[in-house]
């Protein structure tokens, strides 16, 4: 029962009426959780059958230990030896309990929270939903504003202004025959800078927030799109690299343009070139106009000193692996398994990993599965990378795994599915209660995941079957001790 | 020799098949509860037996077996999280649990709610997922999850209390409907 609640604000006493109204109302949901977690318990099952064999194999095992003499009739602990009996003089007691109390304050203030622990972001609650589309090719692309209030995605080739709840604002159709994709709002929050695909020829364009706004209600459609440029000429970046470079001179036919990333400083853009028959390639435009390749590779994020990136590449093996790149020079370190990395100012890195995830759907008397489900599904994870990705390699170099050194920010979602529940639904009628798996070749993909300002939440969006939704989880740090 | 009388537990008179009849249950069934793959849960459950059998003489039967078997039951289980962080590429999920005679669609259905509670459970921090662990799964008493914690009892009754406080809110959150 919290004082609060006994209490009003003046703190004189409540009523014993509205006392032992609320005191009833708390208990019985404590009781209803009880009751709620011994059903958690009841519905765990024991392998009946593991129970038999491993009775066999541990009698097979006593056996072997008698024959070898180790003796394993229980032998009885020998009463603790005299010496150690003046222990139990109280005087001899206290001494040696101050002594202790005096050695653990010094082991908790000093060593306990700063050696044998780490600060790790976490998901607050369970992920929002904040809309949901019908999936298309492209995927949503989100990018969010630098004060966190609106969310700018690409559906059916047009820019969609989202509020942070999810509220359509504005659409900016692109003109016919072209396609509008890779949002990204630079830093200082004015301009969106964004790619237009037109008959294979593509191009990296600017535009004003306020013109992005205003899209509805002036039907910004096509008709402005001429006037996009000029505007966005007199913004700081626009004015010296905008269109100058990459895009320059316009139209680099058969190159792909996508994955666009400002710098912390809004003084770089990154993107990826994608070459016909060629593999996808980061280069960086400066303010200064100049455009560079960094190194192959795909879905570039920048550090917040801005002088490295995290790309992701093929893996040799399945999937995709991360590297961290300088900037500069190129030169770049494998961090470990995983795909669209997102490094967030507050040093967090956060990427998704896909999974090969089977799960048990029931169980048969003895304990054994019967129905089984097997699926790639993709989860979210987050590591500290710091300013600059020293403390992961430090880790890495110290041979602690890349997975080892994240945490699981959003699990894999193990709802059940329309497709199981029919499944279930034919294997009842058919009356077979044989142990089976069915293989679902669908991937519940994380991807488009973006921090919210200063990393407060994080937005993704999730392949579900014919729609993909927009969520957006909440984090707060937490400090969690080692356990050894 | 044979320790005083008075200071002995009875279960220290009980041969190992005994006990182990007697535990299988309660450790294979909070295996199950703490790890996702069923069939790392089964492999740790005889992992945990054959280590008791092998160091069943330094059983000083002091203290219920179930405060020792537990303890090396979770000594196990952290030493599977510990490697696991490393090599978690594949699982497998114990979506629920079914042992009815209730059709599977059904007994799915039946498991939603039980699943979100466990969902919650997952959400607690380490401290408090061990305590809860221990006494909802492996039924132990408080004095006994203090023997494997090594934590004293009332600092357990805490870390209950807190736990349960914090499930309690979370679960009113997430609206269940208990």
């Amino acid at each position: 029962m919290t004082e609060e609640k006994v209490h009003n604000q003046e703190n004189k006493v409540l009523p014993m009426e509205d006392y032992l109204k609320a005191r009833q109302a708390e208990g019985e949901g404590v009781s209803h959780l009880l009751s709620h977690m011994r059903q958690v318990r009841e519905t765990v099952p024991v392998n009946r059958q593991l129970q038999v064999e491993l009775r066999k194999k541990l009698l097979e095992r006593q056996l072997e230990l008698k024959s070898q003499g180790s003796g394993q009739v229980p032998t009885y602990p020998e009463e603790p030896a005299n010496r150690w009996k003046f222990v139990q003089h109280p005087w001899v007691k206290a001494f040696l309990g101050s002594v202790a109390v005096l050695l653990l304050a010094f082991a908790l203030t000093g060593l306990w929270r700063h050696t044998s622990g780490n600060y790790f972001l976490e998901a607050a609650g369970n992920p929002q939903e904040l809309t949901r589309f019908w999936t298309e090719a492209l995927p949503l692309q989100p990018t969010i504003s630098p004060d966190g209030t609106k969310i700018v995605l690409v559906r059916g080739g047009s820019l969609v202004v989202l509020s942070e709840t999810g509220v359509q604002l504005a659409a900016l159709e692109p003109p016919e025959g072209e396609v509008f994709r890779s949002p990204a709002w630079a830093p200082d929050g004015k301009q969106i800078s964004y790619i237009v695909s037109q008959n294979g020829s593509e191009e990296i364009k600017h535009l004003t927030t306020e013109e992005l706004l205003s899209a509805r209600e002036k039907n910004f459609p096509v008709q402005a799109k001429a006037r996009v440029k000029q505007e966005v000429a007199s913004l700081e970046i626009a004015s010296n690299m905008a269109m100058s470079t990459a895009a320059k001179d316009n139209t680099l036919e058969a190159n792909h343009y996508s994955n666009l990333a400002y710098a912390p400083d809004g003084k770089k853009l990154a993107y990826v070139v994608n070459r016909l028959g060629g593999v996808p390639e980061v280069w960086v435009s400066s303010q200064a106009g100049q455009e560079r390749r960094v190194i192959e590779g795909d879905a570039p994020t920048w550090s917040p000193d801005g002088k490295h990136l995290v790309v992701q590449k093929p893996s040799r093996t399945n999937g995709y692996e991360l590297w961290l790149v300088d900037a500069q020079t190129g030169d770049a370190d494998l961090l470990g398994q995983g795909e669209n990395p997102v490094w967030g100012a507050n040093g967090y890195l956060a990427f998704s990993s896909e999974k090969v995830q089977e799960r048990v759907l029931t169980f048969l008397p003895n304990g054994e599965p019967q129905y089984s489900v097997r699926q790639q599904v993709a989860e979210m994870r987050i590591t500290y990378l710091g300013k600059d990705g020293s403390p992961a390699l430090k880790k890495l170099n110290k041979g602690i795994g890349w997975l080892a050194t994240s945490h699981l920010l959003v699990p894999t979602e193990n709802r059940i599915s329309g497709v199981e529940l029919n499944w279930l639904r034919q294997q009842e009628l058919s009356g077979s209660r044989e142990p089976k798996t069915l293989i679902l070749n669908e991937v519940n993909k994380c991807e488009g995941q973006v921090f919210g300002p200063e990393g407060k939440w994080l937005l993704f969006a999730r392949r579900d079957g014919d729609t993909v939704a927009l969520l957006k989880v909440s984090l707060e740090e937490r400090w969690e001790k080692e356990r050894d | 020799m044979t320790p005083a009388t008075n200071q002995r537990h009875p279960d220290g008179d009980l041969p190992f098949e005994e006990l182990y009849d007697r535990y299988f249950e309660p450790v294979n069934r909070y295996l199950r509860y703490r790890v996702d793959n069923t069939w790392d849960a089964d492999d740790l459950t005889t992992a945990v037996f054959m280590k008791a059998l092998e160091n069943f003489s330094k059983y000083r039967a002091d203290g219920p077996f179930a405060a020792w078997i537990f303890r090396i039951a979770h000594n196990v289980y952290v030493d599977y999280i510990r490697g696991k962080r490393e090599y978690a590429t594949q699982d497998i999920i114990l979506e629920l649990a079914i042992g009815s005679d209730d059709g599977p669609e059904q007994a799915v259905l039946q498991g939603e709610e039980v699943k979100k509670l466990r969902q919650l459970l997952k959400d607690l921090s380490a401290d408090y997922r061990d305590v809860v662990a221990l006494r909802y799964a492996g039924d132990l008493r408080f004095a006994q999850i203090a023997e494997v914690l090594s934590k004293t009892e009332s600092a357990v009754r805490m870390l209950h209390h807190r736990a349960l406080k914090q499930l309690r809110q979370k679960y009113d959150r997430e609206g269940g409907s208990a």
